[in-house]
C-alpha cells in the first residue's frame, strides 16, 4: 500500500536521529537568536536614547535660560523702567529661535523614552504654544506681572520635570544619579532667577506680603540647594563654585539679597547699587546656570558612554550566544551522521552477509565442499558498544546457521552412506543373480523352464534398476559402467527391457548412433524411467511409442503414450522439476511416482540432457529427451545403410528396428552378435542362396 | 561420493539387451515343429539381415547354407530356446525356409523293419 510506504519512508532511522538532534539544536538556535535580537534591539535603545538625551540638553538649557530672561525681563517691564521694552521683544524672539530645536530634540527623546517622561514632554510642548497667548496675555495687561510670573515658573517647572524624567529613565544607575544632581543643580539656578525677577519687582515697587514671602523663600532655596550639592559635585565644578564664592559679585549678591530681605515688604528706596546688584545677580544666575549645563553634561556623556559600553556588550553576548547555538547544533549533527553511518554500515553489511555471504556458505556446506569460516564469512566487527554488541549477535545467530548446516549436511552425509552401502550390495547379489540365470536359460530346453527362466530374469533385472536408482539418488556411481561407446538402439532396447511392461512398447526410427560409454549407464536409466512412467499412466492395452532422430543440436527420443495426460499445471511444475533437479530432501517429500521423474531430473542434470513433457496428439504424454551432440560418439559416422525401396517391411516384433547397420564392435569374441556384418559374411562363406 | 562397491566394465556388465527382451517374453516357437536336427536355410540374408534386430540377423547370416537348428543356435551363440523362437519368427516372413526330417511320403516303419533286417543278415 502507497500510504504504509510512505510513512515507512518518513521513519527511517536516519530521519529520527535527524529529528533526535535537530529538534533540541533548533530550540537552543531560536532562543540564542531571540535572546541575541533582545539584547541587541536593548542596546540600540538604550544607546539611542542616550545620544537622544546628549542632543536634547543644549536646546533645553538654552530654552531654560531664554525663558528665565524673557521672565525677569516681563517682570522689569512691569516696572516701567527704562528701554525694557525692547529687550524683551529681542529676548522674545531670541526664545522663539531656540524653539525648533527643543522641538526637534524633545520629539526624538519622546519616542524613546518613558511614558512619565513621554507625558512631560507632551506638557511641556503645550505649555510652549501656550507662549503666545500668555505674552498677548501679558502685552493687553489681561494678567498681571506675578500671574505673568507664575505662568513663566510653570513652563520652567515642566522643564525641570523633563529633567528628572530623563534622570528616571536613565539605563545606567550612576547616570541617572548624576542626572538627579544635574536637576538640583537646575533647581537652584532656576530659584535663583525667581528671587531675582522678584528681587527686581521688590527694587522697584516692594512686595506684597505673599510675593516677599516668595522672595524669600526662593533666595533661602538657592542657598541651601547649592551648597547641599556641593560635596556631589565633580572637582571642576567644584572649583568653579568655589571660584563663584570668592567673586565680588557673589559678595555683591549674598550683601544686596540680605538687604532687601531685612527691608521687609515694603516700598522704600534700595541703599545699595542697583545697576551693579542687576550685573551680579546675571553673573550669578549664567554661573550658577552653567554650573548645570556641565553637570548634566557630564551625565548625559556618562550615560551615553554607559549605553555604548552596554550596546557593545549586547552586541558581542548575542554573538556569543548565536555562536554556541550554531556550534551545539553542528555537534549534534556531526554526531547523529557519525551514528547514523555506523548504522548504515551494519545494516548493509548485515544484510549481505544474510542475502549472500551465509546463504553461499551454507550452499557449500551441503554440497561437501570443506569451508574456512574465519576466511569465507565476512564477520561483522563494529567494535564494544551495543551496536557492536548488536553484529556479535547477528555473528552469532550465522554461527548457529552455520553450525546446523554443518550437522545437517553430516547427517545427511551419514544417511547417504549407509544406504549407497545397501544399495550397492544387493546390487552385487541381483548381478550374481543374473549371471545364474543367464546360464541357466542358455541350458534349458523345455520352453515352459525357459518361460520360468525368464520371468525370474525379468524381475532380477527390475531389482537391479531399482538397486541402481538408489545408488544414483545417492549421487554415486552404479556398479555397471561402459567404456567403449555403444549403440543408441541397444540403449534404448536394454532400457525397455528393463521396465515392468516392456511388451507394451515399439520402438521406431532410432537413428544410429553410438553413445559414450561414459553416460550409457545414466541413459539407460533415465529412458527406463520415462518409459514406465507411460506404460504406468496408460492403459494396460495401449501402446508405448519410442521415437528417434537426428537433429542439430544431437539425437532426440521421443516417449509418447496414449494414457489420460495430466493438467497443465501439473505438467509444467513436471517440467519445471526436470529442469532444475531439486535437493534430495524435497524429493523425500513426494510420493512414489514421483521418484522415477526425480531420478530423471538428476540424470539430466548430470548429463546435459534436457527433457521436455507435452501433451501428446493421442491425449497422453509425450517425452522428449534431447542428447545432447557432446554425448554421441564418431557423430559423423551416423549414416543408415540405404534400403531398396519396397523390401522394406514394418517387423512385427516390437524391439525390431527397420533397418540397421551394426557398428564395428570392438568385442574380440569372434562369435559374439555383436559382430560385423562383414566379418559374420567371412565366417559363414556367404553367397547369394538359391532360392 | 567415491564408488567403493564393485564395478563391472563393458561385457563384465552383462548383456544390455536381456534374452526375454529378444523374443519378447516368448519362449515357444508357434506353428512350426522345430527340433534341434530340422534345417532351416536363409532366403537373401544379404536383403533380410538389415531389417531386422542384431539377434535375428546373426540367425540369418548363421543359416546362410541349411543348417540345423541346433548348429544355428550355437553359431548365434543363442540358447536353443531362444534361437527356435527367433527361426520361426523369421519363417512366418518367409525370411528363412525351414525344412523339416519329417517327410509325410517317408519309407514307412515295415520298409525300415526290412531294411533292418536286411542289414543284421549280412
Amino acid at each position: 500500500m502507497p500510504a504504509q510506504q510512505s510513512r515507512r519512508k518518513v521513519t527511517t532511522i536516519w530521519t529520527r536521529v535527524l529529528l533526535i538532534a535537530l529538534v533540541p539544536s533548533v530550540a537552543v538556535l531560536a532562543v540564542g537568536a531571540g535572546v541575541a535580537v533582545y539584547l541587541m534591539n536593548q542596546g540600540s535603545k538604550i544607546n539611542g536614547f542616550a545620544d537622544d538625551v546628549w542632543g536634547a540638553l543644549p536646546p533645553m538649557s538654552a530654552f531654560v535660560a531664554g525663558i528665565q530672561e524673557e521672565r525677569r525681563l516681563t517682570m522689569e517691564r512691569a516696572t516701567g523702567q527704562g528701554d525694557s521694552q525692547v529687550r524683551l521683544e529681542a529676548q522674545r524672539r531670541q526664545v522663539d529661535d531656540a524653539v525648533p530645536d527643543l522641538d526637534r530634540t524633545s520629539e526624538a527623546l519622546a519616542a524613546n523614552g518613558s511614558d512619565d517622561l513621554r507625558a512631560t514632554l507632551t506638557a511641556l510642548t503645550e505649555e510652549r504654544h501656550g507662549l503666545q497667548n500668555l505674552r498677548r496675555s501679558i502685552d493687553g495687561n489681561v494678567i498681571d506681572a506675578w500671574k505673568a510670573y507664575q505662568a513663566y515658573n510653570d513652563i520652567l517647572d515642566l522643564c525641570g520635570a523633563t529633567i528628572q524624567g530623563i534622570a528616571r529613565s536613565a539605563a545606567d544607575a550612576d547616570a541617572g544619579f548624576e542626572q538627579m544632581i544635574s536637576y538640583d543643580l537646575f533647581k537652584s539656578a532656576e530659584a535663583m532667577s525667581r528671587s531675582h525677577a522678584m528681587a527686581v519687582r521688590a527694587v522697584a515697587q516692594g512686595l506684597d506680603g505673599t510675593q516677599f514671602h516668595e522672595l524669600a523663600h526662593q533666595l533661602g532655596m538657592y542657598h541651601e540647594q547649592v551648597k547641599s550639592i556641593v560635596p556631589r559635585m565633580t572637582q571642576q565644578e567644584r572649583d568653579s563654585y568655589a571660584a563663584l564664592n570668592k567673586t565680588p559679585e557673589w559678595s555683591t549678591l549674598v550683601a544686596n539679597d540680605n538687604s532687601l530681605m531685612n527691608r521687609g515688604p515694603v516700598k522704600e528706596a534700595v541703599t545699595f547699587d542697583v545697576p551693579t546688584w542687576e550685573a551680579a545677580a546675571r553673573q550669578v544666575g549664567q554661573s550658577l546656570m552653567s554650573l548645570y549645563r556641565t553637570h548634566s553634561q557630564y551625565a548625559a556623556d556618562l550615560a551615553a558612554d554607559s549605553a555604548h559600553t552596554a550596546f557593545m556588550l549586547s552586541i558581542l553576548g548575542g554573538g556569543a550566544i548565536l555562536l554556541i547555538a550554531v556550534a551545539a547544533m553542528a555537534v549534534a549533527l556531526h554526531l547523529s551522521r557519525k551514528l547514523v553511518r555506523r548504522l548504515r554500515t551494519l545494516r548493509r553489511q548485515t544484510l549481505d552477509l544474510a542475502q549472500h555471504g551465509l546463504p553461499h556458505v551454507v550452499a557449500e556446506i551441503r554440497e561437501g565442499k570443506p569451508v574456512d569460516l574465519e576466511r569465507q564469512v565476512a564477520w561483522l566487527d563494529h567494535g564494544g558498544d551495543e551496536i557492536g554488541q548488536v553484529a556479535d549477535a547477528f555473528n552469532t545467530a550465522s554461527r548457529a546457521v552455520i553450525t546446523t548446516a554443518v550437522r545437517e549436511a553430516e547427517t545427511r552425509q551419514g544417511v547417504r552412506s549407509v544406504f549407497l552401502n545397501i544399495a550397492r550390495r544387493s546390487q552385487t547379489i541381483v548381478h550374481r543373480q543374473l549371471k545364474v540365470l543367464g546360464s541357466a536359460e542358455r541350458s534349458a530346453e523345455d520352453p515352459d523352464q525357459l518361460q520360468l527362466l525368464f520371468k525370474l530374469d525379468h524381475l532380477s533385472t527390475r531389482a537391479r534398476r531399482n538397486a541402481e536408482n538408489l545408488i544414483i539418488l545417492a549421487d554415486g556411481q552404479p556398479g555397471r559402467q561402459w567404456r567403449n561407446p555403444v549403440s543408441l538402439r541397444d540403449i534404448v532396447r536394454g532400457a525397455i527391457a528393463e521396465t515392468e511392461e516392456f511388451t507394451r512398447v515399439v520402438t521406431t526410427g532410432i537413428p544410429d548412433v553410438r553413445i559414450a560409454g561414459a553416460a550409457v549407464a545414466d541413459l539407460v536409466h533415465l529412458l527406463a524411467e520415462l518409459v514406465d512412467n507411460s506404460t504406468e499412466f496408460s492403459p494396460p492395452d495401449a501402446k508405448v511409442e519410442v521415437r528417434g532422430q537426428t537433429v542439430g543440436r544431437g539425437v532426440v527420443l521421443e516417449i509418447e503414450d496414449q494414457g489420460h495426460g495430466l493438467t497443465d499445471e501439473r505438467r509444467e511444475a513436471l517440467n519445471a522439476m526436470l529442469h532444475d533437479a531439486p535437493d534430495f530432501d524435497v524429493m523425500a517429500a513426494s510420493t512414489q511416482s514421483r521418484v522415477g521423474l526425480f531420478v530423471v531430473a538428476r540424470l539430466a542434470a548430470r548429463r546435459g540432457i534436457r527433457i521436455t513433457l507435452r501433451e501428446s496428439v493421442y491425449g497422453g504424454i509425450d517425452a522428449i529427451v534431447l542428447i545432447p551432440v557432446e554425448l554421441v560418439a564418431d557423430p559423423n559416422s551416423t549414416m543408415d545403410t540405404p534400403v531398396p525401396r519396397g523390401l522394406i517391411k514394418a517387423p512385427e516384433e516390437p524391439q525390431t528396428a527397420r533397418h540397421r547397420t551394426p557398428a564395428p564392435r570392438t568385442e574380440t569374441n569372434p562369435g559374439h552378435r555383436t559382430d560385423s556384418m562383414d566379418a559374420r559374411r567371412e565366417r559363414y562363406g556367404w553367397r547369394w542362396p538359391k532360392t | 561420493m567415491k564408488s567403493e562397491g564393485e564395478t563391472w566394465y563393458d561385457d563384465d556388465a552383462g548383456p544390455l539387451v536381456p534374452l526375454y527382451a529378444v523374443t519378447g517374453g516368448r519362449t515357444h516357437s508357434g506353428p512350426y515343429d522345430l527340433d534341434l536336427i530340422t534345417l532351416v536355410v536363409a532366403v537373401a540374408p544379404d536383403l533380410h539381415a538389415p531389417l531386422v534386430s542384431p539377434e535375428y540377423a546373426d540367425v540369418l547370416w548363421a543359416c546362410a547354407y541349411p543348417t540345423a537348428v541346433a548348429e544355428v543356435a550355437a553359431a548365434a551363440n543363442l540358447p536353443l530356446g531362444v534361437a527356435k523362437v527367433l527361426i520361426s519368427d523369421l519363417a512366418e516372413r518367409d525370411f528363412v525356409q525351414v525344412r523339416s526330417t519329417w517327410q509325410p511320403d517317408a519309407p514307412d516303419l515295415e520298409i525300415l523293419r526290412r531294411v533292418l533286417a536286411g542289414i543284421r543278415n549280412l
